[in-house]
């Protein structure tokens, strides 16, 4: 008995996928939540202001995050992440869909962030939040410091005083790769579509950013 | 610095820069924060007034036309060029049509003379030339300063003193 051998073929309708071009790459199938989250959009196109709060909802610690880590000032924060949204909700018709409704925030509150930032140029005065308690129990962090003081709380106030110094002094390009990838974890790819350039830009920018931070923060890197 | 070393410093510049994760906002800061977004919207908050680079983060298009020029100086430089070319025709071009243009009828009636002081004093049509312009006005002959001065003398093109008829 000869057994016909059954050859698995992709189907046509689904290009395949070139690990080295994540541009070409098809774009997967929608998530629960991403369906869900095109619902709401949906319903804040029409003007439903109760789906619009659910969306703000979603993003607002991702984008509030991501603005005080770039001015290093929460009332800044504050401000420019609210207008941000108000800026997005009167924007919201122009959005067609094209990337995610966060992407999409994101990318507005970048851009309104760094201007900001251009118009603030001398005024460099920090409002930093307190820090959480698990950070005296982060692994990570106590090891940088557990060796040099005994007083963990003052020294990672210190270190995070040093820390967002040193990050006010790279660009505003540089310091917001490095808040999206070190600080926030998002993937290369994210990045450049909301800084829109390409993921090799992205990569370089967080060389050289991290580069000039290690520069900077050389004494408590030993 | 070694590459192994370099890797091994964004390793725990990476360790330190996890201490960013810890900077939360004050207790209960997102309790009311979409509300108040969304009480700013009711109002018919439209936020601080955007510069022009919020302005074009809106419109997809001015988006793609600003990141053509921002990056290349001689773009930007012959685009600034082109916008001052358009504001310098309009500023000037209006004027040029307005003013009136000579014609061969306005040719034949000029004398023999090539003087052009003695031309334009005995002319009204020369008075309008002569005040070149952009607003010309139209000095009439019996408003003109020149009949107000005594003893005005016609001086020829040949340079030669005017002899007067004999009485």
């Amino acid at each position: 008995m000869i057994a016909i051998p059954v050859t698995m073929t992709e189907p046509e309708s689904e290009p395949r996928i070139k690990p080295t071009a994540a541009a070409d790459a098809p774009k997967p199938a929608p998530t629960t939540a991403r369906v869900e989250e095109d619902a709401f959009v949906q319903r804040a196109q029409q003007g439903d202001l109760a789906a619009y709060d659910e969306l703000v909802r979603r993003y607002q610690e991702r984008i509030y995050a991501t603005i005080y880590h770039m001015t290093s000032n929460h009332e800044d924060a504050n401000d420019l992440a609210q207008e941000a949204f108000i800026k997005a909700h009167q924007a919201i018709k122009s959005f067609k869909g094209g990337s995610s409704f966060y992407t999409w925030v994101y990318r507005i509150a970048v851009n309104k962030t760094i201007n900001f930032l251009k118009q603030r140029k001398n005024r460099s005065a920090m409002s930093l939040n307190d820090l959480d308690f698990n950070a005296e129990n982060d692994p990570d962090l106590v090891a940088l410091i557990s060796d040099k003081t005994p007083r963990r709380d003052a020294a990672l106030a210190e270190l995070q005083k040093k820390l967002n110094e040193a990050m006010q002094k790279l660009s505003d390009q540089h310091r917001l790769v490095v808040t999206l990838h070190d600080v926030q974890g998002l993937a290369h790819e994210e990045i450049a579509e909301i800084m829109e350039c390409n993921v090799g830009t992205v990569r370089s920018r967080l060389f050289y950013a991290r580069q000039q931070l290690q520069g900077y923060l050389m004494d408590y890197l030993k | 610095m070694s590459a192994e070393n370099q890797t091994q410093d964004f390793e725990k510049l990476q360790r330190l820069l996890k201490l960013k994760r810890h900077e939360p906002p004050p207790p209960r800061f997102f309790n009311d924060f979409s509300g108040k977004v969304t009480d700013r919207i009711r109002a018919g908050d439209v936020g601080r007034v955007g510069s022009l680079e919020d302005v074009v983060a809106q419109a997809p298009w001015l988006q793609r036309i600003w990141r053509v020029i921002e990056g290349r100086p001689a773009i930007s430089g012959m685009f600034a060029a082109g916008v001052c070319g358009l504001v310098l025709a309009g500023v000037f071009l209006p004027g040029q049509v307005a003013m009136p243009l000579p014609t061969i009828a306005d040719n034949e009636k000029k004398p023999e003379a090539s003087a052009p002081a003695a031309l334009f004093a005995n002319s009204p049509l020369g008075a309008t030339t002569l005040a070149s312009s952009t607003n010309p006005s139209v000095v009439l002959p019996g408003n003109s300063l020149f009949n107000t001065m005594p003893n005005i003398q016609s001086i020829p093109a040949s340079g030669l003193p005017m002899q007067l008829a004999p009485k």
